[in-house]
C-alpha cells in the first residue's frame, strides 16, 4: 500500500503543497508586472484555461497584454462573444498585427463549441471567451483539456453578474479596480499557492495630465497678474 | 458522386485588376477579335450599358473612353492552373476545364471537413483570397454541374431529387450541344431539358449520333466519362502575360512580385527552398532574355526574394517592350531541421483555412469578423465597414469594445478624461457632433460616454477592456 502511495507521489503531474512552486514543466510568459510574475511562478501560463472575474471595463483584456504581444506569426487570436465590437485602433496602439485576429459571436452553446474547435485546431494561440452564464464542470474541463493538449491559452472572462462556481482551471483570478491600480487575487493556481491583493498599476485610458499641467502652468501667472491689477 | 463546377466568367479581368489600376477606374472590356465579341466587361463598362456578346462597334459607341484588352486563351488557362494549385491543398480531386472553369469532386472530401457546408465555406474563402468572381453549381456529374453553373444556379445542392428538379428548369442553350443539334432537337419537338431527359436513349439513338448519346448519359449521371485529374507540377515554372507591353523597368516589379508569391506558395506546400531562380523576359520583336538570380542561402518567402529581383530589375535597360514574364526554379532542396519554424507555419496555414470554414458554416459567415482600420473617426463606422486606408495615428482614447447600441448611463460616474470633440461625417448624411468623455464608476469601470441632444441623456458608447 505504502509502495503504491510512494509511486503515486512520483507522478510528474502531482503537486503537493509542501513542494516548491513548480516551474519546470510549463512555459510561462512574463506578465510585465514583477509582483504578479513572482506570485504566478514566472508569469502567465501558455496553455490551459484561465478564468478572470471582474467588472466590465476595468482593463481586463489589457492585463493579458504581454500574452497577446507574444502571439507567433500565423497563429490566431480569437475573441468569442466579446461584450462589443472590437476596435482595430486598440490593437494598432498596442502593436498587435490585425490580420490574425478574429471575433466570433453566437449563443452560449455555439460559443462554447467554437471555443473548443479553436483550441483543438492548434492554430489559435489565445482564445478569449466571454461567458454570460456559468460553465458546468464538464464544459470547463473540456476547455481545459483541449487547451492543455494543443498548447493554447483559453481566457474565460466572467463579469460579476455571472454566478461564481469553482471550476477545474489552470489559474483562477479575480480583479477589482481602484483608480489607477487593480487589486488582483489569485484564487487558485496549479502548482502554486493562492495569493490575495496583489497591487498592479496600469491604466487602460489616457489621462488629462497634459491638460491639467498646462492649466497649472498658465493659470498661476494669470492669477498673479489679476492680483497686481 | 457530387461535383462542383466553378465557372470563372471574367477570369482575365480578375487576374489583371489587382495590378492594373486603370481596370478599376475606367470602363474596360475583354475583346475577342476573331469572333468580334465582347467577352468580359468590368462594372464601369456594365454601367455604360455594355454587355458581353456585343460587337466592337456597339461597345465603342456606348462608351468613349473604353479600355480594350485582347482576349488570350492561354493567359486564362495559365491563371486557371494557378487557381487549381491554390485549391489543391484543400481538395484533391480537381479537373481542369480550360480556359476558365474548374470541376471539383466533393464527395471524397466531405468527411474530412465534417460536412458539405464547411467544405464549401473553405473553398469560398480561398476563392475570395484569390480575388476571382465565379458562378457555381453542384451536380451528380461534371456535365450536369456545368449545365447548372451556366444557368447561374449558384447554389449548393446535394440531394439527387433537387439536382434533377434544378436541371429540368434549365434551357437547352446551357448545355454543350451545338446550335445545329439544338435546332434538330426542336424539329422533333424537344425544346427544353425536361423533355430531353425524359426520352430513353434508344429512341434518340435512331436519329442522333453517338457523341450526343454519350453526352446525354453523362448528363443524366448514368455513365461517367473518363476525366484526368489535376496534379501540380513537380518543378515551378510560370509565365505571366500583362495586358500591355512594358517598356519601363519599374512596371515589371508588380508582375514579378505576383510570380514570386506563386513560387512561395508552391515551395511552402512542398516544404522546399531554392537558392536560384531564372527570370525570362519575352520581347515583342527580339529573342527572349534569360537572367539568373541567386541567393547565398536557400530562400522560399516572396518577401526575401523581392529585394534581389528589385536590384536586378533596376540595373536592366529594356531595348524593346516586354510582352511576357516567366519565372522558374533551377533546383530546390528540402528544408533541414534547423528551420522547423517554417514547417509549423505551413501546418497553421491550412489548419486556419479549415477552422475558419468550419466556424463560418456553423455560426454563419456574418458572425465572424476581423477588426479593420478605416479612414474615419466615427466609432460606430469602424464596426461594420470594410478595410481601407488607415488613419495615420491610432487614437489613444479609443476603447477596445464598442457597444452595438449605445447604452444609457445609469451609475454615478467621475470624468477621468476628455472632452474629445468629434464633428465629422457631414458628407454622407450620418453627421456626428459629440463631446466624448471617459468616466469611471465607483466600481472602477471605465466607459466612453457622450451626451445626446434630444433628451440630454448620457450614453455609453464603449468600454475599456
Amino acid at each position: 500500500m505504502s509502495d503504491n502511495l510512494h509511486l503515486l507521489t512520483k507522478h510528474p503531474q502531482l503537486w503537493r503543497a509542501s513542494y516548491p512552486p513548480s516551474t519546470d514543466d510549463v512555459t510561462k510568459v512574463a506578465s510585465g508586472f514583477a509582483l504578479l510574475d513572482d506570485a504566478l511562478g514566472g508569469g502567465w501560463p501558455t496553455s490551459g484555461l484561465v478564468r478572470l472575474r471582474s467588472y466590465q471595463g476595468i482593463g481586463e483584456v489589457e492585463l493579458f497584454l504581454s500574452l497577446l504581444n507574444n502571439i507567433r506569426h500565423q497563429r490566431l487570436l480569437m475573441f468569442i462573444n466579446a461584450p462589443g465590437h472590437i476596435q482595430a485602433g486598440w490593437f494598432t496602439k498596442h502593436k498587435i498585427p490585425l490580420e490574425n485576429i478574429y471575433a466570433l459571436s453566437g449563443d452560449h452553446d455555439d460559443c462554447l463549441w467554437a471555443a473548443e474547435q479553436c483550441l483543438k485546431s492548434a492554430v489559435c494561440q489565445v482564445v478569449m471567451l466571454w461567458s454570460t452564464r456559468c460553465l458546468s464542470l464538464t464544459q470547463a474541463r473540456r476547455l481545459q483539456v483541449s487547451a492543455k493538449q494543443h498548447h493554447s491559452t483559453c481566457i474565460l472572462f466572467e463579469y460579476e453578474h455571472v454566478l461564481r462556481q469553482s471550476l477545474p482551471v489552470e489559474l483562477d483570478l479575480s480583479v477589482a479596480r481602484a483608480q489607477n491600480q487593480v487589486n488582483l487575487n489569485i484564487e487558485k493556481q496549479l502548482g502554486g499557492w493562492p495569493r490575495a491583493d496583489i497591487p498592479i498599476s496600469y491604466s487602460p485610458i489616457p489621462t488629462n495630465q497634459p491638460i491639467l499641467s498646462a492649466f497649472a502652468h498658465y493659470v498661476a501667472p494669470n492669477a498673479e497678474r489679476t492680483k497686481v491689477s | 458522386m457530387l461535383w462542383l463546377y466553378l465557372d470563372f466568367y471574367q477570369l482575365t479581368l480578375d487576374m489583371l485588376a489587382p495590378i492594373q489600376t486603370e481596370l478599376r477606374v475606367q470602363p474596360c472590356i475583354i475583346y475577342r477579335a476573331d469572333t468580334n465579341q465582347v467577352l468580359q466587361c468590368n462594372a464601369l463598362a456594365h454601367a455604360a450599358g455594355i454587355e458581353s456578346g456585343m460587337g466592337m462597334a456597339q461597345a465603342a459607341s456606348l462608351s468613349g473612353e473604353l479600355n480594350i484588352i485582347d482576349y488570350k486563351e492561354q493567359r486564362e488557362a495559365n491563371h486557371l492552373t494557378v487557381l487549381a494549385s491554390a485549391l489543391y491543398p484543400l481538395i484533391g480531386d480537381i479537373v481542369l476545364a480550360p480556359p476558365n472553369s474548374l470541376a471539383l469532386r466533393l464527395d471524397p472530401s466531405i468527411k474530412y471537413y465534417e460536412g458539405l457546408q464547411p467544405l464549401w465555406q473553405t473553398i469560398i474563402n480561398e476563392l475570395t483570397r484569390q480575388k476571382v468572381t465565379y458562378r457555381f453549381a453542384t451536380g451528380w456529374s461534371i456535365e450536369s454541374a456545368k449545365v447548372l453553373a451556366k444557368a447561374k444556379t449558384n447554389t449548393i445542392i446535394a440531394k439527387r431529387t433537387d439536382i434533377h428538379h434544378a436541371l429540368q428548369q434549365c434551357h437547352l442553350k446551357h448545355t454543350d450541344l451545338s446550335t445545329k443539334q439544338i435546332t434538330s432537337l426542336s424539329r422533333v419537338g424537344i425544346h427544353n431539358i425536361k423533355s430531353l431527359l425524359a426520352l430513353p436513349a434508344t429512341e434518340l439513338g435512331k436519329r442522333f449520333d453517338n457523341a450526343l448519346i454519350s453526352y446525354l448519359t453523362a448528363l443524366r449521371g448514368e455513365v461517367f466519362p473518363h476525366c484526368s485529374y489535376f496534379h501540380p507540377e513537380e518543378t515551378f515554372s510560370a509565365t505571366i502575360e500583362p495586358a500591355y507591353e512594358i517598356s519601363q523597368t519599374q512596371h515589371l516589379i508588380p508582375w514579378v512580385n505576383r510570380l514570386l508569391n506563386q513560387l512561395a506558395t508552391f515551395l511552402r506546400l512542398r516544404n522546399q527552398l531554392t537558392a536560384s531562380l531564372t527570370l525570362t523576359l519575352y520581347f515583342r520583336e527580339t529573342e527572349k532574355q534569360i537572367y539568373q538570380v541567386g541567393s547565398a542561402c536557400p530562400l522560399s518567402k516572396a518577401s526575401n526574394w523581392e529585394p534581389l529581383f528589385v536590384l536586378l530589375i533596376e540595373k536592366l535597360t529594356l531595348s524593346h517592350p516586354v510582352t511576357a514574364i516567366g519565372l522558374c526554379t533551377n533546383a530546390t532542396e528540402e528544408i533541414s531541421d534547423q528551420s522547423s519554424d517554417f514547417f509549423s507555419d505551413r501546418v497553421h496555414y491550412f489548419a486556419k483555412m479549415q477552422l475558419l470554414g468550419r466556424l463560418q458554416a456553423k455560426l454563419g459567415a456574418s458572425n465572424i469578423c476581423q477588426p479593420a482600420s478605416i479612414n474615419d473617426h466615427r466609432l460606430g463606422q469602424l464596426a461594420h465597414t470594410q478595410a481601407s486606408a488607415m488613419l495615420s495615428e491610432p487614437c489613444a482614447w479609443q476603447p477596445l469594445f464598442i457597444a452595438s447600441q449605445p447604452v444609457l448611463l445609469t451609475q454615478p460616474s467621475h470624468i477621468q478624461f476628455g472632452p474629445v470633440r468629434l464633428q465629422t461625417g457631414w458628407w454622407d448624411g450620418e453627421s456626428v457632433k459629440r463631446d466624448y468623455f471617459i468616466t469611471q464608476t465607483a466600481r472602477g469601470e471605465y466607459a466612453l460616454v457622450y451626451k445626446s441632444p434630444p433628451a440630454e441623456q448620457w450614453y455609453i458608447e464603449g468600454w475599456y477592456g
